[in-house]
């Protein structure tokens, strides 16, 4: 199935602050959207998702149009994994993953038996089952991640559309939850993910996004778009991108950025002398 | 098997709310100035049953049928009401610290029966203008968020909104408390506000029936869906519900069961902030099992206290004074006891 997002305009109220977005993704694809911050990441995501009013341009699934008023419908296509938070209150996890399905469900009746059922082996395939009777608000933060991703799979989807899936967590969750993503893309699944780190474009990804302050939006296979030159348009800071050999660890080659911490100036007007360098 | 695990709290907890609340159905029967032995009770109902002439006195059965039903049904129908509006708006707005009157509900109707009072109206419309403005406060406060919000559903500005209301209608209530005459109206006014279930009657008790049902009805049924709605509009959203609608029903739903119970028999603050509490650190917070059992804990809490307002004293003490009074310290134990995220 493809993801399409033609010449998106969104922002809030009059004002726009993202313009002329055009992307495709297909599934089994992961694209990851990156960009400094307050540049509308968010806000295109948003509207992707139908909670903001798109200002312009149409998002299409398979050709059809999105119709955000269908929200049942939206919730078979399209799964959301929001940024890691807590809730106010301590559900148990199994009850927070099977609540992924409730658009599905018969609005009268609460889940069954099958559906428990359905939220345990998802839990168990993201290789986190032994959650399942846990507290959400008293696990890790890598564990509630992995809660919200199994959440989102419990609807079903063709696309995910994960937000920031690696903020707060440390080294070693960062990795597994993008060892996730891939594993879930090779099943087939279309992901579009937003982050922090150009890094992550390279360990997980197959297609990258670079948004500007200047509204500039660059998207193509991550070769293509991550590159020095862009890096340093997007965040103000010159970055060289080095290839390391890891071949006795079976790895292949692992392409990485790497910050020039040197000759990185903090005031404004030198940020804005190397954003248009 | 992990199902089976899970869901036994919470269906144990219901079933031993019920008994109990039968049992005390029957205690308070024969609780109160006027005693009634277990077997003029049992003399009353089996005549009633099954029409066969009635052994115990004309007074036992006047008390028994006539006052003593009416209050207690009228307690339980108030105390689950409250509740489990309060639980739908904690739900609602993922706040365990929200109470049923969060939107205006009881200023309104306190405002609205104190107006009545003053105007010498007969008790029938005293409590529904209290009723008709518990419902007119919050469909105010519901219409300054659609306003202010422009569009953008933002559950922070209709609490706003709500306090701002609530302000706006319990200085009302003051204005009218100081123009009221202070030998006759200003201490119905007073007593009416501090609420109380003395003179209810099986009439009240029908009319609160309508609401309580259209309210409670949908809450039942849409239960499972305010686990979701306690993630966030966002994220319910994207799961497939349509927010705006269910919050528009969760709204209406719980606003109808405040505005009846504050109707019949005033001001009764805490049952709706502490109940759903108790009952969360009971079942969990999952609504399914939650709804139902804090209309059951609701209920037997009404209940008590009635049985307490009444037995206590020669006179009887205002209902809305010793909620507050048990309320208080149990809200303080219930904090120190928390676990973390508000069990």
């Amino acid at each position: 199935m493809k993801f399409e997002a033609k010449d998106i305009r969104a922002g809030y109220e009059n004002l726009d602050i993202v313009k002329d977005v055009s992307f495709s993704v297909t599934s089994g694809e992961v694209l990851c959207l990156l960009g400094p911050n307050g540049v509308g990441k968010t806000t295109l995501f948003k509207s992707l998702l139908g909670f903001l009013p798109l200002h312009g341009g149409e998002v299409l699934i398979d050709g059809q149009p999105c119709d955000y008023h269908d929200c049942k419908k939206q919730a078979t296509l399209i799964g959301y994994v929001p940024q890691l938070h807590e809730p106010p209150f301590p559900f148990q996890v199994l009850d927070v993953v099977v609540m992924g399905g409730i658009g599905q469900m018969n609005i009268f009746s609460g889940p069954s038996k099958e559906e428990y059922q359905r939220a345990e082996d998802i839990l168990a395939m993201l290789g986190v089952a032994f959650l399942a009777n846990k507290v959400y608000t008293e696990v890790s933060g890598g564990e509630r991640q992995m809660v919200l991703i199994a959440r989102a799979l419990m609807q079903e989807p063709k696309f995910l559309m994960m937000d920031e899936p690696t903020s707060n967590l440390d080294f070693g969750n960062q990795m597994r939850v993008l060892q996730q993503v891939r594993m879930l893309a090779e099943k087939g699944m279309g992901i579009i993910m937003t982050s922090h780190f150009p890094d992550h474009a390279f360990m997980c990804c197959t297609k990258a996004a670079v948004m500007c302050r200047d509204t500039s939006f660059k998207v193509g296979s991550v070769a293509e778009t991550i590159t020095e030159e862009t890096l340093q348009q997007a965040y103000g800071i010159r970055v060289k991108i080095a290839s390391v050999d890891m071949v006795e660890e079976e790895s292949g080659i692992i392409t990485t950025c790497l910050p020039m911490l040197n000759t990185i100036k903090i005031s404004r007007e030198a940020r804005q002398l190397n954003e248009t360098a | 098997m992990v199902i089976e695990h899970k869901q036994q709290p919470g269906v144990k907890v219901i079933v031993r709310a019920g008994i109990l609340l039968v049992l005390l159905f029957f205690i308070s029967l024969m609780l109160g100035r006027y005693q009634v032995s277990l077997g003029n009770m049992g003399a009353v109902f089996y005549a009633r049953i099954f029409g066969t002439e009635c052994t115990a006195s004309e007074m036992i059965q006047s008390v028994i049928l006539k006052v003593r039903i009416p209050r207690i049904c009228a307690a339980i129908l108030i105390g689950g009401a409250l509740s489990t509006a309060g639980a739908t708006y904690q739900g609602l707005f993922k706040n365990p610290m929200i109470s049923p009157d969060i939107l205006g509900a009881s200023a309104g109707a306190g405002f609205g029966a104190a107006m009545a009072i003053l105007l010498s109206l007969p008790s029938v419309f005293i409590q529904f203008s209290a009723f008709a403005f518990g419902m007119m406060a919050v469909g105010l406060a519901c219409l300054i968020c659609k306003m202010v919000s422009r569009g953008k559903d933002a559950l922070l500005i209709l609490v706003l909104s709500g306090m701002i209301v609530a302000t706006f209608f319990s200085s009302l209530i003051t204005l009218l408390k100081y123009v009221a005459d202070p030998q006759s109206k200003l201490p119905e006014i007073t007593y009416w506000l501090m609420g109380g279930l003395s003179t209810v009657s099986a009439g009240d008790v029908g009319m609160m029936l309508v609401p309580f049902i259209i309210g409670i009805v949908p809450l039942f049924l849409l239960r499972w869906q305010l686990n979701a709605m306690a993630f966030g509009d966002e994220e319910a959203k994207a799961m497939g519900l349509n927010t705006k609608r269910l919050r528009g029903i969760y709204i209406v739903s719980a606003t109808l069961l405040t505005a009846a119970a504050v109707a019949v028999c005033g001001m009764i603050g805490w049952i709706g902030l502490v109940i759903p509490h108790l009952t969360r650190m009971l079942v969990g917070p999952n609504h399914k099992y939650l709804i139902p059992a804090s209309f059951l804990m609701g209920g037997i809490f009404l209940l008590l206290v009635d049985d307490l307002a009444r037995t206590l004293f020669t006179v009887e003490i205002p209902l809305g004074i010793l909620t507050s009074i048990i309320g208080a310290p149990f809200f303080v134990y219930l904090l120190l006891k928390r676990k973390k995220g508000w069990v």
